[in-house]
């Protein structure tokens, strides 16, 4: 009974232990709750290349947009696409920001990949600053889109396919990446519902490290098998 | 470091923008661009040495520099060399948010993780409260590097 006692005290100590010092074998891990690890390279990577097409398709239209091509691409709705990007809302847009809404959408974009590309295959809980950042790109994105192409069919009253396909690849990436800001959203809510101190929020955003942080971490984390 | 490489790449733009956007009459904008260029490079280039490793946020503010100047001091719609600012500085600002080593853990997570061997035991122990103690073990000048 005492030796059973000592084990479970050691086999506990170790577990502590284990999590204090953020001592995990597979950093692969998947967490909860997911069935994967929504910072993997397997969830990140399409992100990026999908997000560099979108980016590449906006160049496009910015090109059109900036004169240096006399026409847009599009096979489906012809002259109308060049109508929507020479439109009074796509010059308004142009007045506002100083560059071409297209050109702005290329930025957008071009974020997306460099967002997704920079961080670890943790940075969930490293670097949750850098997941919100990716978050706050990656989701407006997709409403921005949206409104816009709103603005095509109900003000406008014409279409512009790369717009759409734009659309689109905005709305997959919001889908594919609000794992990610999900888990890190819920890993800073569990920080702070575990402290009741903001300041250890802050310090958890930031990607500092405080023992709760590899506690909360631990629990998130589903067991390893074996 | 790659988004160090890309900075500078971009301070090389900025360099031949004044001769691309045939601005180089204007002596004021070839110094302009010039400069931050320089100070681009600058700021990249300090973060490759690690006491100045942070040096590269200084590129948030060229970043912000940029989109001011590109706004606000030519005439709405912007001609092409501010549109050039406004695009680099956006461009810029997405960089310089990528820390040095960005695809590793930042250091003070690499202690005793799978990255590197426990070496905080004794420390983590000796303190009264877990939640509000900093992981010790980790000397404070790697603990500043945590973003």
């Amino acid at each position: 009974m005492e030796s059973r006692s000592a084990s479970q005290s050691a086999s506990r100590n170790d577990a502590q232990e284990s999590a204090a010092v953020g001592g995990e074998k597979n950093p692969h891990r998947a967490v909860r709750p997911f069935p994967h690890n929504p910072s993997s390279w397997h969830q990140r990577i399409p992100i990026c290349l999908l997000a560099s097409v979108g980016a590449g398709i906006c160049f496009h239209m910015s090109l059109f947009q900036w004169g240096f091509i006399e026409s847009a691409w599009d096979p489906v709705f012809g002259e109308q696409s060049n109508r929507v990007l020479t439109s009074d809302i796509a010059k308004d847009l142009f007045l506002f920001i100083g560059i071409h809404d297209a050109a702005m959408g290329a930025l957008a974009y071009l974020g997306d990949a460099i967002l997704g590309f920079a961080g670890s295959t943790r940075r969930w809980q490293y670097r949750p600053w850098m997941v919100v950042l990716f978050g706050i790109d990656v989701i407006p994105l997709g409403g921005i889109s949206a409104i816009l192409v709103a603005c095509q069919a109900f003000i406008l009253g014409e279409w512009c396919f790369l717009c759409l396909v734009a659309a689109v690849i905005s709305l997959v990436l919001v889908w594919w990446a609000y794992d990610e800001v999900w888990v890190s959203l819920a890993y800073l809510w569990r920080v702070y519902r575990r402290t009741n101190d903001l300041r250890m929020l802050w310090y958890a955003f930031c990607g500092f490290r405080r023992p709760v942080m590899d506690e909360v971490a631990e629990e998130m984390l589903v067991p390893e098998e074996g | 470091m790659w988004a160090r490489v890309v900075e500078m790449s971009i301070a090389a733009w900025m360099i031949l923008s004044p001769y691309i956007f045939r601005a180089q009459q204007d002596l004021w904008l070839v110094q302009f661009d010039t400069g931050v260029a320089l100070a681009i490079i600058t700021f990249s280039s300090l973060a490759f040495w690690p006491p100045t490793r942070l040096a590269y946020l200084g590129n948030l503010l060229v970043a912000c520099g940029l989109l001011l100047i590109g706004r606000f001091s030519g005439e709405s719609p912007p001609p092409a060399v501010h549109q050039n600012h406004i695009f680099i500085g956006f461009l810029l600002f997405l960089f310089a948010v990528v820390p040095n080593m960005a695809s590793d853990p930042p250091p003070i997570w690499r202690q005793g993780s799978h990255h590197a061997p426990p070496t905080r035991r004794r420390d983590a122990t000796r303190s009264k409260d877990p939640a509000t103690a900093p992981s010790s073990g980790v000397p404070s000048s790697r603990k500043r590097n945590s973003l």
